[in-house]
């Protein structure tokens, strides 16, 4: 090592602080972690900065963790809260936090058009747009005649080794378990997910994966979320959507949700971006861009989704779904094989 | 410098780059491992045989990518360092390119060519590529270059006599076979144990193509609903024996290597041991085909749906935050580097020891080391560490200051002690030792501060967990936006890494060379 490399090593050094003074924080910024995809989160809150000034600096999630990386690192750094608002992509995480203690309750004006059943009365979590679990069918492989119309089908003997769903030890099939052993019991449950396991489903990384591998044919249908299957729609995939079991207990719709978070370093901007998230305005933004059905009256639902009203929805109690989320981990840990 | 002043130069510098790796390796370390203690049935897991199998299938696989990689790597390493092609530059950078990804995006691009709706792709291809098979090969595909580079270091740093006097004696397939790849033996071993620990922690890839892994049970238990650090710690122990395994394996093949090789020059300044033939342009050819192809596939893939164009609205800062936060982490990595590295070849007890620590930090799964990282640095007192980029700097450092560490004990290890020896009887002080030991090997510091820099911008798994809030490197935007972003941003994206990764690695090559009068 000469002078000149190391002259060439210390400038490099050296110019660290340069870099990072342009990461300092300043009085108008929010940190708000997200497990909604970034791509349908970030305009919302550029929209945000625009319109108030104060700026976002986020956290996203990734799709095979979600919607659990970015939970478990708001746990991780609950020594030392970084983040001020966590706008989850469904209603039960809250809940991992709520218990923790590591919530603040704030019951935003904007919730006030919001139906009951998704949102707490004490202000803790607060649901608006929402998702709901589908079947996608790739036509190609599947006849009119014969898509399936209920999850139970990812059993049927006909389809063995067709059929794809995510690891439900991650995102909103996590949740789909946990509703499905609150309103069908565990033992249902758990058997249920047995016969999948012997009926070949491929359990796949994510939900988006799962869209992926019926696209392209890999399998002949698979169980995702509404917004995965309304982007194989955008891309002129030859699938069809069906919200599955609709004589029987309902699709399990997923509203998005957000809490403010104990000890928020930056209070007043956290409230103002929870306020923007809860009103009109950004419910009609999820619905455009991500085909979210908006539970707020009179926000237009997009035409390739149902409307919530018209939709035979399970009916669950999320704190109750969390609880069975927890109490089934290392059942469905083993049942995955790790 | 007095002679008391001489005499603690050494031990003070030593110390400083002892400090670099303690700072950032230790911490999350203690942290980590300190979740086993208290922890309840921690041990538990460990009474199952599916544990024991799982990881014995995750060892079978990657010690298969390390063969097969070595297989490959090793010849081909040989053959662009020493033999004379066309374009042979441009094919070497084709080859290399596909190590500046994280492997899932160039086995995304495979899914687009084998998928069963790919290009090339039918049931078979479909079934090969979601299997153990088709895992080996796209780990090997992603890896590859790693052992190719790291021999066509080893390759070029040997003592240009030697090789003409084992030429000249016994033409130069003898002297590659009996020379050449001996001489190069701690460069080789090196890429093996790299490819080794990284096929053995990869995550994405097997869990794209549903092959259980060991690393995807430790994960559980940090990504899933009941975030649980003491069982991921507890899981994460024979990783340690794992570790303790592989820098004895790397011993036995490379340490104590005998033979004196002084570093005669780097490319270009010697004749090439193989004279050309046509067939070394098309092995030349298909090398850089085959990294380039999957990448090419994402990008056709892309283009079809568009979204190419979309591209820059997405970006945002991520480059330049890719670029700060690893360009100061290979510095930090080379400046220790190039200190330990030296004390390692010489079997100094600290580069030694420190290497041991930095190795099991390289081999642990990256959530573990990430969850370590935020356990000890984030705290009210260090939150100006903690919430800034200089978080990702500790992260990189402290995952592959290993590579750089080993990558200069590499080089070193091939030149003559006797030289250093013979400088110390003189009383040269510990800088003028540094710079002459360091001078015999020029492509150590490039060769390392490449790697850092690489592995460095390509690293995804670690980043993810820790960025601060708003500056999320390229790799993480790129594998956020991946869930329902536009399949052309997403191949935009990889494709400016990519380049990103040519121009940074071209710059620090650009301030780094050898010349004629250092």
């Amino acid at each position: 090592m000469n002078r000149r490399h190391l002259l060439a090593l210390s400038g490099a050094a050296a110019a660290a602080p340069l870099g990072l003074a342009g990461c300092s924080q300043t009085t108008q910024d929010v940190v708000a972690y997200t497990s909604v995809d970034q791509v349908f989160s970030e305009p919302v809150f550029q929209a945000f900065e625009r319109q108030s000034g104060i700026r976002v600096r986020a956290v996203y999630d990734t799709e095979e963790t979600k919607s659990t990386g970015v939970l478990n690192r708001l746990i991780a750094e609950a020594q030392n809260p970084q983040a001020d608002v966590f706008w989850s992509g469904d209603p039960v995480r809250p809940f991992q936090l709520i218990r923790r203690n590591l919530v603040e309750p704030y019951v935003s004006p904007q919730s006030t058009g919001l139906p009951d059943a998704f949102k707490a009365a004490d202000g803790t979590w607060t649901g608006f747009a929402a998702r709901a679990r589908v079947l996608l069918a790739n036509r190609e492989r599947v006849a009119d005649t014969d898509i399936p119309q209920s999850i139970r089908d990812l059993t049927a003997p006909s389809w063995r080794g067709q059929t794809a769903m995510a690891n439900p030890l991650f995102g909103t099939t996590t949740m789909h378990v946990g509703a499905l052993a609150a309103a069908w019991g565990e033992a249902a449950m758990r058997s249920f997910l047995t016969d999948l396991k012997t009926n070949g489903v491929r359990i796949s990384s994510s939900n988006g994966e799962v869209k992926r591998l019926v696209v392209a044919g890999e399998v002949a249908f698979g169980l995702t979320d509404t917004d995965d299957a309304n982007e194989a729609l955008k891309d002129g995939a030859n699938v069809a959507v069906v919200y599955p079991d609709q004589d029987d207990f309902g699709a399990l719709v997923i509203p998005t949700s957000v809490v403010m978070l104990r000890g928020a370093k930056r209070a007043e901007a956290a409230r103002a971006l929870v306020d923007y998230l809860l009103s009109a305005d950004v419910e009609r933004q999820m619905a455009e861009s991500a085909a979210h059905m908006p539970l707020r009256p009179g926000v237009p639902t997009p035409a390739n989704v149902r409307p919530v009203s018209d939709l035979h929805a399970m009916q669950v109690d999320y704190a109750q779904v969390s609880d069975q989320i927890e109490a089934q981990q290392d059942w469905l840990r083993r049942w995955g094989g790790l | 410098m007095t002679a008391a002043g001489g005499r603690w130069q050494g031990p003070s510098v030593v110390a400083g780059a002892a400090a670099v790796i303690l700072i950032t390796v230790v911490p999350p370390l203690i942290a980590t491992f300190g979740q086993v203690i208290g922890a309840e049935d921690v041990l538990a897991p460990f009474a199952t045989a599916q544990l024991w199998l799982l990881l014995a299938r995750s060892l079978a696989l990657a010690a298969a990518v390390t063969a097969l990689s070595l297989v490959v790597g090793v010849p081909l390493g040989i053959l662009f360092a020493r033999a004379h092609l066309p374009l042979q530059r441009l094919l070497f950078a084709a080859h290399l390119s596909i190590l500046f990804l994280p492997p899932f995006l160039p086995t995304l691009g495979w899914f687009h060519v084998f998928g069963r709706d790919g290009y090339l792709g039918g049931p078979l291809s479909a079934a090969i590529l979601f299997s153990d098979v088709g895992l080996v090969l796209a780990l090997t595909n992603a890896l590859l270059p790693a052992v190719t580079a790291l021999t066509a270091i080893g390759a070029r740093g040997i003592d240009a006599s030697l090789e003409e006097a084992a030429r000249v004696a016994g033409g130069p397939w003898r002297a590659a076979a009996f020379v050449v790849v001996p001489t190069a033996a701690p460069a080789i071993a090196l890429a093996g144990v790299i490819v080794f620990a990284l096929a053995f922690s990869e995550l994405g890839v097997p869990m794209f193509l549903r092959v259980d892994v060991y690393p995807e049970l430790v994960f559980s238990r940090l990504g899933g609903m009941d975030f649980a650090p003491g069982e991921a710690a507890a899981l994460a122990l024979p990783l340690v024996v794992l570790a303790a395994a592989l820098l004895w394996i790397e011993q036995r093949l490379a340490g104590g290597r005998a033979i004196a090789a002084l570093g005669g020059g780097g490319l270009g300044v010697r004749a090439p041991l193989f004279a050309f033939r046509p067939w070394m342009l098309g092995v030349g050819l298909v090398a850089a085909s085959i990294s380039l192809a999957p990448i090419a596939a994402l990008l056709v893939h892309g283009a079809e749906r568009g979204g190419l164009l979309e591209a820059a609205r997405w970006i945002g800062a991520a480059p330049v935050n890719s670029l700060l936060a690893s360009s100061l982490a290979a510095t930090f990595m080379v400046m220790a580097g190039a200190i330990l590295g030296v004390s390692l070849a010489r079997q100094g007890i600290v580069g030694v020891w420190l290497d041991r620590i930095a190795v099991l930090a390289f081999v642990l799964p990256a959530a573990i080391l990430g969850v370590g990282i935020a356990y000890a640095w984030n705290r009210p007192a260090t939150n100006w560490l903690y919430a800034s980029v200089l978080v990702l700097v500790v992260a990189y450092v402290a995952r592959y200051s290993a590579l750089a560490t080993r990558t200069v004990a590499a080089a070193v290890a091939q030149t003559p002690r006797s030289l250093d020896d013979a400088a110390r009887t003189v009383g040269a002080g510990y800088f003028d030792r540094l710079r002459l030991q360091l001078g015999m090997a020029p492509q150590a510091l490039i060769g390392a501060f490449a790697l850092a820099l690489v592995f460095s911008l390509r690293d995804l798994e670690t980043a993810v967990l820790l960025y601060p809030p708003g500056g999320e490197p390229l790799t993480a935007r790129i594998f956020t936006l991946e869930a329902n972003g536009p399949a052309g941003v997403v191949s935009a994206l990889a494709a400016l890494h990519m380049l990103i990764t040519f121009m940074a690695v071209g710059l620090a090559w650009f301030a780094l060379r050898p010349r004629a009068s250092a």
